[in-house]
């Protein structure tokens, strides 16, 4: 029983080096909030699921899984209210002929802009 | 097992650090907020399993499910904000 958590909760720490490593390696804002957002909720769910194993039956048990249930439901709605937002304002994906995204909405670019603009979001 | 256990703390630590990068190199802000919600949802799973290193559960699953709900209002908070005041701050 140690040797099933000690595997899930190893396979929950290998999900969530690739959620950071994708998380700084990305080229892009959409790129790294799917990478974030599903692979880190792996991470959590299996992680609980070995701490759930390793600590036997017991009321323990219930507080883990409402953890897990409330992890499963807010991590995806957390990276689906920003990435919106980010999308909702304008921003570009990244795309082999746009290597540099910005801020373009209402066809203008944001050097066209005053500059005083551009500080609040970069 | 409690070895592995304090090794997994230590490495899910040592994670938040390299996402801190992100947090401070960001190219916007939208960047900063979802390394600060991966941060977070980290730190949730770094509580537990502290709570299992000092045997003591009942009493850090109730820091982190009061952690994992600031972590969910700041993000969606952060997203409306910036959906519905961001045009004007360009």
């Amino acid at each position: 029983m140690n040797i099933l958590a000690a595997v899930l909760i190893a396979a929950g720490l290998f999900f969530l080096s690739i959620s950071c490593f994708g998380l700084i390696r990305l080229p892009d804002f959409y790129a790294r909030n799917h990478a974030a957002g599903k692979s880190g909720t792996l991470a959590a769910m299996l992680i609980l699921v070995g701490l759930a194993i390793y600590n036997g039956f017991d009321i323990t048990i219930l507080r883990l899984f409402i953890i897990l249930l409330f992890l499963g439901v807010s991590s995806p709605t957390a990276t689906h209210a920003i990435a919106r937002a980010a999308y909702k304002l304008g921003l570009e994906p990244w795309t082999l002929k746009n290597r540099n995204p910005e801020f373009s909405h209402d066809g203008g670019t944001p050097q066209d802009e005053s500059s005083s603009s551009n500080e609040a979001l970069h | 097992m409690e070895g592995f256990i304090i090794f997994a703390a230590f490495f899910i630590l040592i994670l938040n650090v390299v996402c801190l990068y992100r947090v401070v190199r960001g190219p916007n802000v939208f960047d900063r907020a979802l390394a600060v919600s991966v941060i977070g949802n980290n730190t949730v799973l770094l509580i537990v399993l502290v709570g299992f290193i000092f045997e003591r559960i009942d009493m850090f699953f109730d820091i982190a499910v009061a952690y994992a709900l600031l972590n969910f209002m700041l993000s969606i908070a952060l997203g409306k904000y910036f959906e519905r005041w961001g045009k004007r701050s360009r």
